[in-house]
This record gives C-alpha cells, structure tokens and sequence, in this order.
C-alpha cells in the first residue's frame, strides 16, 4: 500500500555532513571531550552541521563512473530514493583528521609521516570524491600569536607540503581552558569548507544541462534543478534552493502523463511542492506559499489514473493538504499570523474529506473476493530504486503498457491491501486538528460540524459510544440556534448509535427529541419512532435502525434480547434540554388567591407525535413541597392500551388537568411557585421514564422575539383545551394574599389637632362578617412618608391622656365581636409640632371561613387611614410700652415700663385659659408686688384675642441688652368642652 | 447565474429559506450555509471598528472550499442572505453575484410586506420561491 | 399634495376606530388601551417599513448612525419631512423633536385638544419602536406634545 508519507530525509532539516576522524572517544578523556563539544548540546545559534565520528579508513559510497555522452542514456526514473539520504548522512563535505602534534615535538619527522600517511588513508577511502580534507592538530600548549612562532610557521608548511594540504585546512587545537570557543572558531572553518563544497557539488551537476536534450532527458531536468536546489539548502542558500525547487516543478510538468508514471510524477510533485511551500512560509511569505498550493492542487485534482485505484489519488490529496496544514501551522508556531478565512483548519478539513473521499472509494473498488495474488507484486514496495514508482514495474518508462497480467494481479494486490486501512482512524485524528484551529479562529460553528463528522467517523469506525458522546456534545448549539434540518440529521445518527450499544435511556431521549415538532422527519418515520419507543419501554426489542452495519445489528439485537427480565430502567429526562413531542405549561387561573379561596392550576399538555400516547402519571411540584400531594394524576391502564382514560393524549390534542387545593394559612403573605412537572412515562416491569421540566414547563426553544401586535390575552377562566397552544401562556407563580376582611373600620377624631394637645382618635370596629370573629388587634402607627422625621418624632401616642407614651406601635385588643357587633378603642396623640400626620390603623382578625366544607382559620386585616393636621392654639405677641402706653424699644434702669402680652387663639374650638406665668430675666423685676395670671378662666374662641399688661421695672445693677425671649410666657390651657 | 444553493437566514442566525439545487446533497449545504454565518458574524462585528470600511450590504466571498464559494450580504435589518456556486464555475463575476443578492433582496422586502407573512417565520410564499428558482437556475 | 393625504386620513380614522368602535361595545375604550393598540399597530408598519426603507442605505456604523436614518430618510418618507432637532445624552436616551409634525398640523392650535393630541402619537411611537426593533435595537418609545403642532419622541434604550 501506498502511503504517501513524505520520507524523513525530504523533511529533515538539511545539514552539512562532517565526518570527524582520528579521535579516539572510548579510550582518551581530551578526545571525548572535544567530540562532546563538537556534537552535543548544538543550540539553533550554532552552524546547521552534523557531525560523525567515523574510522579514518571508512568506506564511503562509490562514486559513479564518469559518463562519456549523456545521449546513450535513457533515465529509468526521476530521483533516486537513496540520493537525498546519501548526500545527508553518508558523504560528507569535509573530512576532519584530529592529530595530536606539538610544534616542539622531538620527533617531528615520524609525526609529520604518521599525520601525512593518516591523510592518504582518507584521500583513498573517499575514492575520489571531492569532500574536502582539513587537519586539525590537537596540541598541549597555548600558541603564540600569529608570526611569533617561527618554528610553527615553519613546520606548518612542512606538514601542509607532506599532506598535499592548504594552508586553510590546517587548523590547530590547543586544548587549554578555552576547548568550546575553539571548537566554535573551528567549527565555522569547517562550514566554510562544507559551503564551498556543496557549491562546487551543485556547480558540477549545473554542467550537466548542457549535455542533455528535451526529448529524452525530461526526468534529469527535474532530477538536476531538485539536486541543485537540495546542494544549496545543505549550503542554507535558501533563495537559490526555492528557486531550483520552482525549476523542478516546472521540469514536472513538461512530462508527459500516462497512467504508468503518473504515480511518480505525484510523488515528486508533492515533494517538490512540500520543498517549495516549505522554503515560502520560511521566507515570510506565506501567500506565495498558499498559491503553490493551490496551483498544485488545480493541476493534479484531475490526475486520477487508473479508475481500479482511484482510492490512491483521494489519499494523496488528503496527504497534500495534511501536509500542508502542518507547514502552515509550523510556520504559525514561529510567528506567522493567521486569519479566520485563511488558517491551516481548512487544509486539514479538506485532508479529512479526501479521506473520507478514500474510504468511500475503497468500498466500492477494493470488496471483491479475489484471493491475493502470489508472488507477491508488491513485496520491494519498501526498496524500491526510485521514490513513486510501482515495485512490480521498477524503472521502465515506457509509454506503453506492460505485461497486463501482472498489471491486474498487483492492482489487485494493491485493492487488497487498501481493504485492510482503517480509514476511519485516518480521518478522525485530521478532523480533530481541524476541530483545535478553527476553535483558534472563532468558528464556533464550523468547528460544530467538524465534531459532528467525528461523530459520524466513530459511527463508521463502530466505537457507537464515543459517536454518541461527541454528537451529544453539539446537540444543543444546534437547537438553541434553531437548525432543525441539522438537528434531525444529528439524532438520527444519534438514535442510530443509542439503538446499536443499547443505551435505553438515549435511546428514549432521542426518541423523543425525533417524535416532536421540529424534527423534519416524515409522518411515517415519526410513526416508526413511536412504536419502537413503545417496544422499548414494554421491555421488548425495538426494530432495528436502517442503515447500520449488518454486523452491529447483530450484536445489538443480542445485547437487547439479553435485558434480564427483573432489573428495572429507572431514569429522568431533562425536558428543558430538548425539545420533546409532548409538551407541557402549567398556569395558574389567577395572579393571586386569597387565603380563604382555592388555589386552581391547570396543566396543559399536548402530543404533537403521530399518535396517541399514554402516560402513567403526572405530578406537579410546588415551592411549597406540602402542595405536591393535592396535584397528582395517575392512568393505571397498560401503555399499550387504547382505552380512553386519564393521561390518554390524542395527537395535536390539548389535555388540561385542572388541579385545585386550600392553602395553609401559614402561606398567607407568600408567593406559591411551581417548581417542576413530572410526568411519567412508565410499565410495570421493565421501564419508567420521568419526564421533568423544570419551573411551568415550556417550549425550550425561544420563539423569535420579533413581537407582533399584542396577543389577545386568554381569560383565566378559559377552557385551555380549545385554545391554540401557542396563547397559553404559562403562570408558574402566584401569590396567596390574606381573605379580605369584612370589618367596617372608622376613625373619628375631629382635625385639626393643637399642638401639646391629647388628641383623641376614637376607633371603631364593626364586624360586618356571617360569624363571629376573634383576637382582634388594632394597631395604630404613623405613617412615615407623610411629614417627614421631625414631625414623626414630635408626635407621640398614648393610651390615656397623662399616661405614659406607648411604643410606636400600641396595640388595642378586642377579645371578640359577634356578627354586627360594634367595638371600639381611645388612643391619643400627642402632637409636639404643627404639621400633617398620617396613622395608620390596622385591624387584624381571626374567623372560620368554610371553604370546601372544611372550616379554614383565616387571618384577616383592613387597614384604613386617618390624617390629622396639627395646629399651635395661640398666636402670641408682646411689646413693650411706656406707662403712658407708648411703644418703645429700650428701657431706662429704675424706670417702670410695661409688657404687653397678647394671646390669639387659633383653635377652631373654645379654648379655656388656666392660668399663665411670667419668667424674668434676672435684670427685671415686677414693679409691684402682687403679680397674678390677667388671663385666668378667660374663655377664647376663634379669633378672640386676650392681652395681659405687666408692670415691670429694670434693676439698677448693670445696663444689658434685652430682648423678648428675656420674658418667657407660659400657658396653661384646656378645651371648654372638657 | 449559476447558484447551487441560496438561503435566507434570520436575525437570530436561524433558516428562514433555505433553497438547493434539486440534485444536490441537500443536508451538505444547510452545513455549508450554518458554518458560513461564523464568518458573517466576525464580518459584521469587525466594521464597527474601522470606521473608513465602506459599510456596503454585500459582505463577498465568505471562503472558499475546494468545490464551492460561498457569499454572504447582510440587510441592516441583520437578515443574512447566503449564495453558494461552484469553485468550478469560473464564468461568474462579482458583478453577477451582487445582482443575485440585489434580486434576492428586493424579493425578500416584497415578501415581508405580504400581510400574511408573520416576521421570523420560515418562508412559503409562492412569488419569492419563483424568484429565488430564477437565481438557482438560471 | 394631494397623493400624500390619504396616510393621514386613514391614520385619523385609525384613532377614531379604535377609540370609538363601531359595534356597540358598551364599554367606553381606555385611553391607555387604546394608545396600545394603535401603538401596537405603528410596530408593525415600521418593521415592515424599515426593511423597504434601509435596502439601498449602506450598513449603518452604530446607533447614532441609525437614529440620524431615523431622522432624516425615514421621517421623510413618512412625514415628508426632517426631524427638526435630534439630541441625546450618549447613554441611550434619544430626543427627537418635530417642529410641526405633521399628524397634528391638522388640529386647531390651542388648548382645546391638548387632552386627547398624544392620541396622535402613539401610532408614530409605535413606527419608531417597530423600526428600530428591526434594526436589531430595542426601545422604549414615549412622546409629549409641546405646543400644538410640536412633539417630541423620546427613545430610550436599556443599557444592559
């Protein structure tokens, strides 16, 4: 089989080869260490050699007689497929010879000869070729800087004459402290030589071109441009090798294609192109880079060959974009940027396909039932002399066809030998690097579809369970966003796979995800779907999917037989998860009930799957766990059965369960909340599942929010099960509200109130309920928005006038009240400011309500509010005067004057005055000595005005500055009616 | 014109109409169409940035595959419309495609003004599947 | 002239319909009842209007883009005229005022209809929301009218 693997020598990284001889790394510890230094540790700063260690006397490959005339010869292939692995890593471009030899030695004329004959040995094992020969004296002492040491100089051209040696290649090793930077130092001498060498090599084979000629000689143009562009990347010339590589790609397609070297020509053309893109992104320049690609790409697309192994062609562009996936990705790890358009996730994508192109391919050619020949046609398909060619026809390039017989038995070699990949393990790891760049490129969709073609691939390669998974991870995204068409072909592999592992719980879920709306299957396809779902929860094998491997069926059917009887599949499906051929909303008939009613909730439910179905039971759950038991419904009757019966649902029929219950007393004041729907879908003996939406149920799906004309809203009250199912709107959450009270609540108190007043708030309570009532409470408090802090705090309430000021809050009881009954509580308040108040009086009560024949304690409230405005009583003025009643602004020490004291009632009723009281400052006295209240018993109505005059004198002490608040006025008041 | 599939898709990136070729593999290009709205949404989330773009309706080649092109147009009313030809069928020029989209556009503001047509319901109507048989056909 | 007075008849006996049914309904229809439904009526029509409308605008850059669109093509095409003044606060509140709209140039000036003119605005809130809605932003629209035949339409957008 062909694999179309590029070779590790085209991929490599192409180095210069140097051998280095004569040091003896096993037995001397100064020549480990300068080969160390030579050969580890070669960081990217150092020059692209590899070095070997090599016997003086290694055998290097032979090299080729000289040709006479290139006219006799006829090329049998384009490259060789020892070349490129010969020029990397068996003839070098420099032969090192490591001596030990000081400039001092005492024997330096047998040293000379040993040196000079150890050189002659290599000049004979390299038989000609012209790697170039350099020596390196390793030497104890430090040298003398250039021209000092005369000896050396001497010495040196001595040697150089005894080896037949440049001067440049004599090189000299002090190995002294500083062995790596000499070893740096003569490590770029060595590149040096290698770069001329390979240069010289390329020149050599550049001299060839004049002696060939079109007609004959079309391979070696490509061999020639491929082995000039390889020399100059040994000698890192990388612009001269693209530019060869390009040669050579033009050379190839000057040749002529016949389904006999068809093959050859695509093996060359994709490692030239592999060299050409390769050399591009290295170049910075990666549109280049892409526009080979898909110029090589066009021109071989349509280069099947033979149609019996057309097979070959899909995985050889399924490589050629692999690999050019990898060169665009490598170049990315290095730096280059790519885009969301424009990334290696394409290549790989479209590696994939051609994959998948293979697989299908093999099917239909590589099935038969043919024996594999013998001999084998195939057995040198691992040595074969040139890279691409056929092993049963190995250098023959001839346009006509060979022995026929033996063209038939090896394509059916090769047919054989393609039934035996496993595709699917080809495609699977490609869609997976595609997966990873286009998740890099915020293609969040595309990357879907790839996991979605993994899926399918696991299908293919019957690892059904991991298919399952991957499928089941996309499932989603595809249903939020809508694409049913999508979403169907998604389950249908995924009902496929549940059926062949026997997954029941799967198998169930996707059933049900397949029977509803939106999945875009036939009427009978839904149909088929119900039935086997039946099958299945009845514990029976259900009909086997279409489509599956005949083998799997099998399989399947054994492990469905095999359910043992007694064991129970119990398990629960998230509604909110999928989108399901029954469908569920339950609503409230109202926002709020009162405590004294009955909660009613309806549960609607339809079946939009083909046929009727059965459920066996339907249970809401609340907030309030204690409701569940009020809201249950259960169908005993078989699922199989047809009779009419409780939870029975017609197709396209709307079901309404309408559920009603008391709340306990304690809910009052709190909000009652559906928090899920579960309804069962279960037999006897082998299978329950529990469908479970969470909250009021719904459709998952959003329908689109463009809202058109408000929708007639449908009455609590409706029969749901005649409305469209789109208008019933779900209402999962209601409040129960206190039973509202039937007490008639008044608040006599006659406003305004005058400040410092005890001002009674008379309330009265009158039961206007059938029955009696009990713990009655009436709470009085102000309310806070009204007037402000200041006028809140300046106003305090008491029970009783005098008494002590109650809590904000007093609370008033009333022990009972019969029907009718009147009661009624005093509270005062005591206003310290003007301004408007607000209380609220708040009657709570207990009564018995009968409520679907059960006597229900109910607690209610009414609360009523009375608004009080505060006023001062008096208005007060004072002035001074003279005695003869002048107004006058100072008075004189020792000189009587007079205070003129006037009181305005503002009271809207009788005010009585006790009594009033006169405080001095100190400065002043009375100027006689009795001194009673003016005002005593005086009675003032609205308006009436009452002054008191005062005879005062200023004592002689000290003249001060006084002012009215030096006299302080109070007085003591009551209402007349009291 | 040359279309092998042509689909409009909703503001929420949902088919609205979604038309093929009647011989070609029909769950291929609701694929195809699905994958292209990554592109469209980067398309138009990335102009608001550059303020020199001409902000033209026709968005171009989405990408290309090996076998097909692809080409989006976005309304400002974010209705998506996506035309796919085939790589192979190099007689069609930009210009050709942009009156596609031109055409498929003023049918699709003729078939919202159709009293009957809910907004954001999959397409029938009859006289816009009788244009867009021109686009795929033609 | 003439071709551009039918709109305005039709829309004064949108708000005389829906505020005065014909079929005896016994109960008189709400002011805010009303307003909705002839809101709700406006929503449509713009949406419907705004993809005729927008089909040869280049795509609009961003909001400001869009209410400026509003302003000028689209009211022109409607009231055959520009919004006379456009402000905002750049946190999503949009004014928008009409000098002399034209849904109200044909109630006398005064006082006497000042309770029942934003009767005549709510079908035109409605076109603005719906418009907008389609354009991918949603609103909320609301209109006073100033001095008799002057408006102002504010949008406010719900910054999230």
């Amino acid at each position: 089989m062909t694999t179309f693997d590029l070779p590790t020598e085209l991929t490599a990284r192409p180095q210069a080869l140097i051998v280095l001889t004569g040091l003896d790394v096993v037995h001397n510890a100064i020549h480990k260490l300068i080969w160390d230094a030579f050969s580890n540790n070669r960081r990217p700063d150092r020059v692209p050699i590899h070095f070997k260690d090599l016997p003086g006397d290694h055998e290097y490959p032979k090299l080729k007689q000289k040709k006479a005339a290139y006219d006799w010869i006829i090329p049998r292939g384009i490259l060789k497929s020892i070349w490129l692995r010969k020029h990397l890593y068996e003839i070098p471009a420099v032969v090192v010879v490591f001596f030990e030899l000081d400039w001092d030695e005492h024997l330096w004329n047998e040293k000379r000869m040993e040196c000079a004959t150890l050189v002659e040995v290599i000049r004979t094992s390299l038989q000609g070729r012209p790697s170039k020969v350099a020596v390196v004296l390793i030497q104890k002492n430090t040298p003398l800087p250039p021209g000092e040491d005369v000896i050396a100089a001497e010495r040196a051209a001595q040697l150089c004459t005894a080896c037949s040696l440049s001067a440049k290649s004599l090189f000299v090793l002090p190995h002294t402290d500083h062995l790596l930077g000499y070893v740096i130092r003569l490590e770029n001498a060595f590149y040096e030589l290698a770069q001329g060498y390979y240069h010289t090599e390329a020149r050599v084979v550049k001299l060839h071109r004049d002696h060939l000629n079109k007609t004959t000689h079309t391979l070696l143009f490509i061999r020639h441009q491929f082995k000039v562009a390889f020399y100059s990347e040994l000698k890192q010339d990388s612009h001269t090798a693209l530019k060869h590589y390009k040669q050579a790609y033009v050379h190839l397609q000057e040749l002529r294609i016949t389904d006999y070297n068809l093959l050859e020509i695509k093996t060359i053309a994709g490692f030239v192109n592999y060299k050409v893109c390769k050399l591009c992104f290295q170049h910075t320049t990666p549109l280049d880079a892409i526009a080979q690609f898909r110029r090589h790409v066009d021109i071989y697309k349509a280069k099947i060959g033979t149609a019996e192994l057309s097979f070959e062609q899909s995985a050889w562009m399924s490589k050629q974009f692999a690999v050019f996936g990898d060169l665009f990705e490598e170049a990315i790890t290095v730096g280059l940027t790519a885009i969301q358009t424009q990334h290696p996730g394409f290549y790989y994508q479209e590696a994939a396909g051609h994959a998948v192109a293979r697989k299908k391919l093999c099917r239909g050619l590589c099935m038969g039932e043919h024996a594999y020949p013998s001999p084998d046609p195939l057995e040198s398909v691992d040595q074969l002399e040139y890279y691409g060619q056929r092993p049963w026809r190995q250098g023959q390039q001839s346009l006509e066809p060979g022995n026929m017989q033996k063209e038939r038995e090896a394509i059916l070699a090769l047919q054989h030998r393609e039934a035996q990949v496993d595709h699917s393990w080809l495609v699977i790891p490609l869609l997976s690097s595609a997966v990873g760049q286009f998740k890099k490129y915020k293609s969040a969709r595309m990357k879907r579809y790839l996991v979605v073609q993994m899926g399918e691939e696991y299908y293919h390669a019957k690892d059904y369970s991991k298919a399952l998974t991957l499928l089941g991870r996309v499932m989603w995204d595809y249903r939020i966003e809508r694409w049913w068409r999508l979403l169907t072909h998604i389950l249908q592999i995924a009902l496929r796979c549940a059926y062949l592992v026997r997954s029941i719980r799967d198998y169930v879920t996707i059933s049900i995800e397949l029977m509803g709306k939106y999945a875009q299957t036939a009427r009978e396809e839904k149909t088929r779907i119900q039935v086997n779902l039946l099958k299945v929860l009845q514990g029976e094998s259900p009909e086997a999917e279409y489509g599956c491997e005949h083998d799997s069926v099998e399989q399947s059917k054994g492990l469905w037989r095999a359910t043992p009887g007694g064991e129970k599949c119990e398990f629960t499906i998230e509604m909110n998860n999928i989108t399901s051929f029954v469908e569920c909303k339950a609503s409230f008939a109202a926002e709020s009930f009162t405590g004294d009613s009955k909660v009613v909730l309806k549960v609607a439910l339809i079946n939009n799957a083909p046929l009727p179905i059965r459920f066996s039971r339907l249970a809401v759950m609340f907030s309030n766990t204690v409701y569940n038991q009020y809201c249950i419904t259960s169908d005993d009757l078989p699922i199989a059965d047809t009779k009419e019966s409780s939870l029975y649902l017609h197709p396209g029929k709307t079901l309404v369960k309408v559920y009603s219950f008391t709340v306990d007393p304690s809910d009052v004041g709190s909000d009652l909340e559906v928090t899920g729907i579960l309804l069962s879908l279960c037999t006897e003996s082998s299978c329950c599942a529990t469908l479970h939406w969470m909250g009021g149920g719904g459709d998952i799906v959003l329908q689109p929010p463009t809202i058109l004309a408000p929708t007639k809203k449908v009455p609590p009250g409706a029969d749901l099960s005649h409305v469209p199912w789109d208008k019933i709107a779900i209402l999962s959450c209601a409040s129960i509200i206190p039973r509202e009270a039937n007490l008639d609540v008044r608040v006599a108190h006659s406003t305004p109130a005058l400040v410092n007043e005890f001002y009674r708030l008379t309330i009265t309570v009158v039961n206007t309920e059938l029955v009696e009532i009990i713990d009655i409470t009436i709470s009085v408090s102000l309310v806070a928005e009204v007037g402000g802090s200041t006028v809140q705090e300046m106003t305090i309430l008491h029970e009783e006038p005098a008494s002590q000021p109650v809590q904000s809050i007093p609370l008033l009881r009333l022990s009972s009240l019969k029907p009718q009954e009147k009661g009624s509580r005093v509270v005062y308040a005591r206003c310290l400011k003007s301004g408007n108040r607000e209380f609220s009086v708040k009657v709570t009560y207990k009564v018995s309500v009968d409520v679907d024949t059960r006597m229900l304690p109910c607690t209610c409230v009414k609360q009523v509010l009375a608004s009080v405005e505060a006023i001062e009583p008096f208005e007060i003025s004072q002035r001074l005067a003279n005695m003869r009643f002048d107004p006058m602004n100072k008075v004189y020490v020792d000189e009587p004057f007079l205070l003129l004291t006037e009181v305005r009632s503002l009271s809207p009723w009788p005010l009585v005055i006790n009594g009033s009281s006169l405080t001095l400052h100190k400065a002043m006295q009375p100027a006689d000595e009795e001194c009673p209240s003016q005002l005593s018993d005086v009675t003032l109505w609205t308006d009436d005005r009452a002054s008191e005059c005062r005879c005062l004198v200023a004592s002689s002490n000290s003249p001060c500055d006084i002012d009215m608040g030096s006299f302080f006025f109070a007085i003591e008041w009551r209402l007349l009616a009291e | 014109m040359a279309a092998v599939c042509v689909a409009v898709i909703s503001k929420e990136n949902y088919p609205l109409y979604i038309r093929t070729l009647p011989t070609a593999n029909e769950l291929k290009f609701h694929y195809t169409v699905h994958t292209s709205l990554d592109v469209v949404d980067e398309r138009i989330n990335s102009v608001s940035k550059n303020a020199n773009d001409l902000r033209e309706l026709y968005l171009g080649l989405l990408y290309p595959t090996e076998d097909y092109k692809v080409y989006g147009y976005v309304t400002n009313t974010k209705i998506k419309f996506i035309i796919v030809t085939e790589s192979s069928n190099t007689t069609i020029r930009d210009n050709e495609i942009r009156s596609m989209f031109r055409k498929l556009h003023n049918a699709y503001t003729d078939m919202v003004c159709n009293p009957f047509y809910v907004a954001g319901n999959s397409i029938t109507s009859k006289s816009f599947e009788k244009i867009l048989h021109t686009i795929v056909q033609e | 002239m003439a071709e551009e007075v039918p709109f305005d008849f039709l829309h004064m006996e949108m708000i005389n319909f829906v505020f005065n049914p014909p079929d005896d309904s016994k109960k008189e229809v709400k002011t805010e009842e009303g307003m909705t439904t002839l809101e709700s009526l406006g929503f449509r029509v713009g949406q419907g209007l705004v993809e005729r409308l927008t089909k040869d605008c280049p795509r609009f850059k961003d909001e400001l883009d869009t209410m400026k669109f509003i302003c000028k093509d689209f009211w022109t095409s409607v009231y055959k005229k520009q919004i006379d003044n456009l402000r905002t606060n750049h946190q999503g509140v949009y004014v928008l005022q009409d000098n002399k709209f034209r849904l109200l140039t044909q109630i006398s000036i005064g006082k006497q209809y000042i309770e029942i003119a934003p009767r005549f605005l709510s079908f035109t809130c409605g076109l603005i929301r719906g418009a907008l809605s389609n354009l991918g932003i949603t609103s909320v629209v609301t209109a006073e009218v100033i001095t008799m035949p002057a408006c102002k339409f504010q949008i406010q957008i719900p910054r999230t």
